[in-house]
């Protein structure tokens, strides 16, 4: 009896396990997309309010996914208090790295905004952000079709690989 | 002129800490922060530039820091200070939004909350022969604001006929005083002087260098009176008409004349019926005269008073106040003043 638990255990751990990294895959377009999103808004804000880069950030944030929006409401915060725009985005950045579902190419992408944000007039920065949300929207179109796939697999291979490791005890 | 310094000593004191230290970089902020109270009061100017040393202007001095924060007079033992720390105050003074102060910078200069203007030098970027913007900016000049309440309580009834402000310019040289001045009797009439028979009017003001009401993200940052509506940023003759049609005021006021155009806006404004008070660069009326830019200001005839500043004293001294009429200096005749009064 005690053994028939343990193992349906060690097939649900797995099967969660799965289920979880197939959340990762099924998410990260998702958020990519929000990303995309939000430099959309904040080129706005830039380019036709000329707003602060604190407020602009605030309000492309808007309407966002909640982790994707706490990424720019954090870096809103630190330049507000007098932290420069480079700075505070790396720092936020790593602060929400681990609770979003993007991969280093991504993080790689999003970072490069970081260098010089805020430094230049409004073309410019109108350019850096465009350039930015045009890698960001290759970037979702691989997550999409790789995506799918690779989420479908976790989903099942957690529960095989937990019925493998089930079966070999037995 | 008697200066009739309403700021307290610690208001001064306090307004540095709290609207210029966290301004800085970080690296100057502790060595600015040990300043005595008299010193901060006595603050006019930050320079810091690119590879010199940090440049503190007080009323008649000029300091250096060293690498200790110590104050000394001699320059070779200055820190000098590096273009990162150039670019991170000017990172901390925009909010890293450069572009938010695209206008202003075509300008030189950027206004801070509390008034305070910084001017910028560096690489200038042209398109089409205007001034685009200021690149690799490697030098920082920090003006801090001193709103000096008081000073045209004086001068002011000298310009009142009938309890009314006659049209005036005010000619004086660079620093001596022509804004505070300006911006005090903008202050007066706005508010209204009992005591002179004045009633507080609605004042238009035109401020293209942000100098007068020392805006932040459009909210006048100096006591311009109640009355008072600002156009910040703005051309003067097109601000000038703008206020004209929309805010009815009975005084426009604004600083520096010279540019083409200007003089047919205040010719329209006082064709209104709007009586205006201006400002223009010089040493005095014979050199407003003589210059081809500005004779037109003075042969118009649209101005009844002109009041002459200089430095002679202190800043601020005011050398003469002419009655356009009968070009007499009404600082030598007190019977001519008793008399309108």
């Amino acid at each position: 009896m005690l053994r028939g638990l343990a193992l349906l255990m060690i097939i649900a751990a797995c099967g969660m396990y799965g289920l979880l990294m197939a959340q990762r895959y099924v998410q990260r377009p998702k958020q990519l997309r929000a990303f995309h999103q939000a430099l959309e808004g904040l080129t706005t804000e830039i380019s036709y309010g000329g707003t602060p880069l604190p407020q602009a950030l605030q309000s492309a944030c808007i309407g966002v996914e909640e982790k994707v929006a706490e990424f720019f409401s954090l870096t809103a915060g630190e330049i507000a208090t007098g932290q420069p725009a480079s700075q505070a985005w790396l720092e936020s950045a790593n602060k929400v790295r681990s609770d979003l579902c993007l991969n280093n190419e991504d993080w790689q992408v999003i970072i490069s905004l970081a260098s010089g944000l805020g430094t230049t007039d409004k073309i410019e920065e109108k350019k850096k952000l465009q350039l930015c949300s045009m890698r960001l929207l290759a970037q979702e179109e691989s997550a999409l079709t790789q995506g799918t796939k690779l989420a479908k697999m976790w989903s099942y291979m957690g529960f095989l690989a937990g019925a493998t490791i089930a079966l070999i005890i037995l | 002129m008697v200066i009739n310094r309403q700021a307290t000593l610690f208001d001064r004191h306090s307004r540095f800490d709290k609207e210029i230290l966290p301004l800085l970089d970080p690296a100057l902020r502790d060595w600015l922060l040990v300043l005595t109270p008299g010193r901060k009061d006595k603050l006019e100017e930050i320079r810091l530039r690119a590879g010199q040393p940090i440049l503190l202007r007080f009323a008649k001095e000029e300091f250096t820091l060293t690498a200790k924060g110590e104050l000394v007079k001699e320059l070779a033992y200055g820190y000098r200070i590096n273009q990162q720390t150039v670019h991170t105050t000017l990172d901390i003074m925009t909010q890293s939004s450069l572009y938010a102060w695209e206008e202003e910078i075509k300008n030189g200069f950027i206004t801070l909350r509390g008034g305070h203007r910084v001017g910028l030098s560096g690489k200038v970027t042209l398109e089409a022969g205007q001034v685009k913007t200021i690149k690799y900016v490697s030098g920082l000049n920090i003006r801090l604001s001193k709103e000096i309440k008081g000073v045209g309580r004086k001068v002011l009834p000298y310009l009142l006929k009938d309890h009314q402000l006659q049209n005036t310019l005010i000619i004086s040289p660079p620093q001596a005083g022509k804004t505070t001045l300006l911006r005090d009797l903008t202050r007066l009439i706005s508010s209204g002087a009992v005591e002179l028979g004045l009633r507080g009017v609605n004042v238009g003001v035109v401020d293209e260098r942000s100098e007068l009401a020392g805006c932040y993200e459009g909210i006048p940052q100096n006591d311009l009176g109640p009355r008072t509506d600002v156009l910040d940023c703005c051309p003067k003759s097109q601000g000038m008409l703008m206020l004209l049609r929309a805010m009815a005021p009975q005084v426009l006021v604004t600083d520096e004349l010279g540019r083409p155009g200007d003089m047919a806006a205040i010719e329209e404004a006082v064709n209104s019926g709007v009586n205006v008070l201006t400002s223009v660069h010089g040493e005095d009326e014979l050199e407003v005269r003589r210059k081809p830019s500005l004779r037109e200001v003075l042969g118009s005839g649209v101005f009844s008073r002109i009041v002459v500043l200089s430095r002679r004293m202190n800043v601020g001294t005011v050398e003469k106040i002419i009655d356009c009429t009968n070009n007499i200096n009404l600082l030598n005749s007190p019977l001519a003043l008793a008399g309108r009064e």
